[in-house]
């Protein structure tokens, strides 16, 4: 008898493991933009995408009132390593259709898990954990109520999803969780083509987007000043595993 | 090709010391032909972030110049946004995004 429920137990777990669900950020991109981003798992695959429908805080920002680009983080959540397999979207110049598929194997985030410290975020109760980042400190709360070890962006690894994740003392880069159905049925392709894209791999493409970033703001000056270029790496990933110094 | 200026750049003015003065010191002790005018130079700087179209900060570029007071260095750094806005730049001053969850 206790055999039969144990395996009913266990097999509840497992189909609810197997739902797909969808977990809805808003991300404060920047001190200027705001997307959304969408997250989608079924248990195994990962798919995430920052929507390109910006929300700017000066709408002069976006005077053709044009669509951006869509990024996506395709991921699958693989209990056999602490790395995940990272492939995600991106440019290397801007407006010059120059669209990148890039392989980030992102290693193992060394979380630290405060028990002591809970709060509720759309009504689960999420446990606070922090971790150092690529180089930015960051502070999440997790949900064990979603046992799927996904978030937002490249962050995972604790035993839950993450509602809400950001880099200590600013009002920026972070995401925090505006919408959770645990019942999704949108059909979701978690293995889209990006036909035209150049592909690849993260320690190659850090160095194509700093030698661009930098050329860029090298030809940018100002008559009578002196300009010196004083960092091209403002977002959250300012340190790799492949690096000492920035 | 599509038009490059979607970018944004913002400024946050700094003066490297409010403090300072224009200077100018002769040395009575001396005679003319040994006195030396001293004009004191502060350093005056603005930090520009620049933005790229999808609203992502590329990098941070100071730019400085010395000025003998405080508003000179509010006229350099007025001539550089001027500068980049002449250059197609959005231009706004840094204003404190408040946060949508604290």
């Amino acid at each position: 008898m206790y055999k039969f429920f144990f395996l009913l137990s266990l097999f509840s777990v497992w189909i609810s493991a197997q739902k797909q669900i969808h977990i809805q950020y808003l991300n404060v991109r920047s001190t200027i933009a705001n997307v959304y981003e969408d997250l989608y798992t079924d248990g195994t695959r990962v798919i995430s995408k920052q929507d390109g429908n910006i929300m700017w805080t000066d709408p002069s920002f976006n005077k053709n009132n044009s669509k951006g680009q869509d990024f996506y983080f395709i991921s699958t959540i693989d209990t056999t390593t602490k790395d995940r397999n990272f492939f995600f979207t991106t440019f290397v110049k801007d407006n010059a259709e120059d669209y990148y598929l890039v392989y980030d194997k992102v290693p193992h985030i060394d979380w630290l898990i405060d028990k002591e410290t809970t709060k509720k975020i759309l009504g689960y109760d999420c446990i606070k954990a922090t971790a150092n980042f690529r180089g930015s400190p960051i502070t999440a709360f997790f949900t064990k109520e979603i046992p799927y070890s996904v978030g937002p962006f490249k962050f995972f690894g604790l035993p839950g999803a993450i509602l809400d994740v950001r880099v200590d003392g600013q009002n920026y880069d972070l995401w925090k969780a505006v919408k959770v159905d645990l019942n999704d049925t949108a059909k979701i392709d978690y293995n889209p083509e990006f036909p035209g894209y150049t592909k690849a791999k993260m320690q190659d493409f850090v160095k194509l987007k700093d030698a661009s970033n930098t050329s860029f703001m090298n030809n940018s000056k100002v008559a009578g000043s002196t300009g010196k270029v004083a960092t091209v790496r403002m977002g959250i990933e300012k340190l790799f595993e492949w690096e000492t110094t920035p | 090709m599509k038009k490059i200026f979607l970018v944004a750049a913002f400024s946050a003015a700094g003066f490297m010391n409010a403090n300072g003065t224009v200077e100018n010191k002769f040395d009575a002790q001396k005679s003319t032909e040994q006195k030396e005018a001293l004009v004191a130079f502060q350093l005056c700087g603005v930090m520009v972030t620049y933005f790229n179209s999808q609203g992502q900060p590329t990098g941070q570029t100071w730019f400085t110049s010395d000025q003998p007071n405080l508003n000179s260095c509010m006229a350099y750094q007025a001539g550089v946004i001027a500068d980049l806005r002449s250059q197609g730049y959005n231009v706004k001053a840094l204003q404190p995004n408040s946060d949508v969850n604290p």
